[in-house]
């Protein structure tokens, strides 16, 4: 795949033409070291294959400006893996939202409705905001270990193995107490939605 | 690998959303997963759904709150290393308590300040503690355990092995022990809960407890209170009451609720004082729980006296002179390595006059 080819990456800033030579270095190392797994991710997630290699290229682009990332990157590999798989999962999320709302956008447009389809009109920041505050009373009300395990994935971005490590259980356990957890939040998380609607 | 392949092409996505996440994702499976998201429409919308989920609870990620957890989580994992590390090089017998004190706040509402303070004895260790509110928890060996007090519920965490607790009533402030599976609701009551592999005991010594099922999605059956003496199996209760005298048995890999009442509660609460009793009980059953509290293993080596019935009463600080006893009631020989103890047949019956026997 070459990428000076591709019209695409046009707007992409080329990481070798980057000033902070401190930064570069650990960004292509992150590369070297999970540009593969974020290949395989990205895949799994229905990416068309000729279009994979500029989603990697425009997430390790995003990464030269990530705030103190050299201190977010200082962990073992396993949480670098997950943070960057984390950070493609949010823009792949992202990229979907804004295409529905150009759709939802064209569609209104094309009833001739006045209704103006945006992101950001008050109510849906007010949602959101609900939202947010109920999946963290559900975090905050769920059991201990449940609540430990999932903090701990999502927002440490530890492995598995480090968390039954950490909670003195086996790394199935973990699995098991991640799966529950997140069954419970996106049931609040739905629960919401239908009162919403 | 293949069962991965399948649990993709036939199973649910939340698996899917797994292997994503696994350092293992093959190329095989990421095409596969693509592909049925492309063909199976439900299933791209659970998919979907739940990575949108992901991304949404990552705008949690700079709540305060949930950053103090986090680090708070990070400084216990720290502790617990550097305790390990310290334990290791520590003589048997010294207790090991590491309290770690963390402040963190509740979700919503004022600061509720709590203080989770953990437990640990090794084993053969006993260890009684004191609460804030006056309940009084005895771990038994090998066991671990998380307080979590709050100004609104009083939660503990059972990591690992046994504890007896003596709760003091607060109807403000409901007691409750989490499990694997579920948890359990003091109401006034002494009980004793045991965690043991894939197993939790629970058994009521004092008053009544509540039994609650984490299980979601499972219908709540109207959750009989089991009468007579007999065993009840009870599939996946939603809340089950459990009252003095009786023993309820959570197997998880069956997902199994069993209630049965035994004749005597000593072996659910006799440990406290350092002395295990049994009575009429297979050889091989007291070998494990005496195994329980020795680093150095007891081994059966012939599956004939695995069976042979044993009654008698064993100080846990003791155990190597009670297999003495033993050896002189019953045909079988004891054979001790200076890493394990073995248990075999004795081979000339009654002509065991061996030097060892000579008592101190």
């Amino acid at each position: 795949m070459n990428r000076s080819f591709n019209p695409r990456n046009d707007g992409i800033i080329d990481l070798a033409s980057q000033p902070r030579p401190g930064r570069r270095r650990l960004v292509e190392q992150l590369f070297d070291q999970h540009a593969q797994a974020l290949r395989l991710f990205l895949r799994g997630r229905s990416v068309p294959p000729d279009q994979v290699e500029d989603v990697v290229q425009e997430l390790f682009t995003r990464l030269m400006d990530v705030a103190r990332l050299e201190e977010k990157m200082s962990d073992t590999t396993g949480s670098n893996r997950s943070y960057l798989l984390t950070m493609a999962n949010n823009h792949l999320v992202n990229r979907h939202r804004k295409r529905k709302l150009r759709s939802e956008y064209a569609a209104a447009q094309r009833g001739n409705e006045q209704e103006r389809v945006d992101e950001r009109t008050p109510e849906r920041i007010v949602a959101a905001q609900l939202e947010l505050e109920a999946m963290k009373a559900a975090i905050m009300d769920m059991p201990l270990n449940w609540r430990v395990a999932f903090i701990l994935q999502r927002f440490r971005n530890m492995s598995y193995e480090e968390i039954a490590l950490h909670m003195g259980v086996r790394a199935k356990q973990v699995d098991n107490y991640i799966v529950r957890a997140m069954r419970r939040i996106r049931k609040t998380q739905r629960k919401m939605k239908g009162e919403g609607d | 690998m293949l069962k991965n392949l399948q649990e993709i092409l036939n199973g649910r996505a939340e698996h899917a959303l797994h292997r994503l996440w696994s350092d293992q994702l093959s190329e095989a499976e990421a095409a596969a997963i693509d592909s049925r998201a492309r063909k199976d429409a439900r299933y791209r919308e659970e998919l979907d759904g739940s990575l949108e989920f992901l991304a949404r609870v990552e705008d949690l990620a700079d709540d305060g709150d949930i950053q103090a957890i986090a680090s708070d989580c990070r400084q216990v994992l720290l502790e617990r290393k550097s305790n390990l590390r310290l334990a290791a090089g520590l003589a048997a017998g010294v207790l090991v308590a590491c309290g770690a004190a963390l402040l963190y706040f509740s979700p919503l509402g004022g600061p509720d300040e709590r203080l989770l303070q953990k437990y640990v004895t090794r084993i053969g260790e006993q260890k009684t503690i004191e609460l804030d509110d006056g309940s009084v928890v005895t771990l038994n060996t090998n066991a671990q355990l998380v307080v979590d007090y709050g100004n609104r519920s009083r939660r503990i965490l059972l990591e690992r092995g046994e504890a007896y607790f003596e709760v003091v009533r607060d109807n403000e402030r409901p007691f409750t022990v989490d499990l694997g599976f579920g948890s359990v609701t003091a109401l006034g009551t002494a009980f004793s809960v045991r965690k043991h592999r894939e197993r939790y005991q629970v058994a009521v010594i004092e008053g009544t407890v509540a039994l609650h099922e984490l299980a979601e999605e499972i219908p709540a059956s109207p959750a009989p209170l089991p009468t007579g003496g007999q065993a009840v199996v009870i599939a996946a209760p939603s809340e089950h009451l459990l009252e003095e005298g009786w023993v309820a048995e959570f197997d998880i890999s069956l997902d199994e609720l069993r209630a049965f009442r035994p004749e005597s509660m000593e072996r659910y609460e006799g440990w406290r004082g350092g002395m295990l009793g049994f009575y009429r009980e297979p050889l091989n059953d007291v070998v494990q729980e005496l195994n329980r509290y020795s680093r150095k293993k007891i081994l059966i080596e012939d599956a004939s006296v695995m069976e042979l019935s044993v009654s008698m009463v064993v100080s846990i600080q003791e155990i190597e002179s009670a297999l003495k006893g033993l050896e002189r009631v019953l045909p079988i020989e004891v054979d001790r390595r200076y890493d394990r103890i073995e248990i075999g047949a004795s081979m000339g019956d009654r002509s065991r006059d061996k030097s060892q026997e000579v008592g101190p």
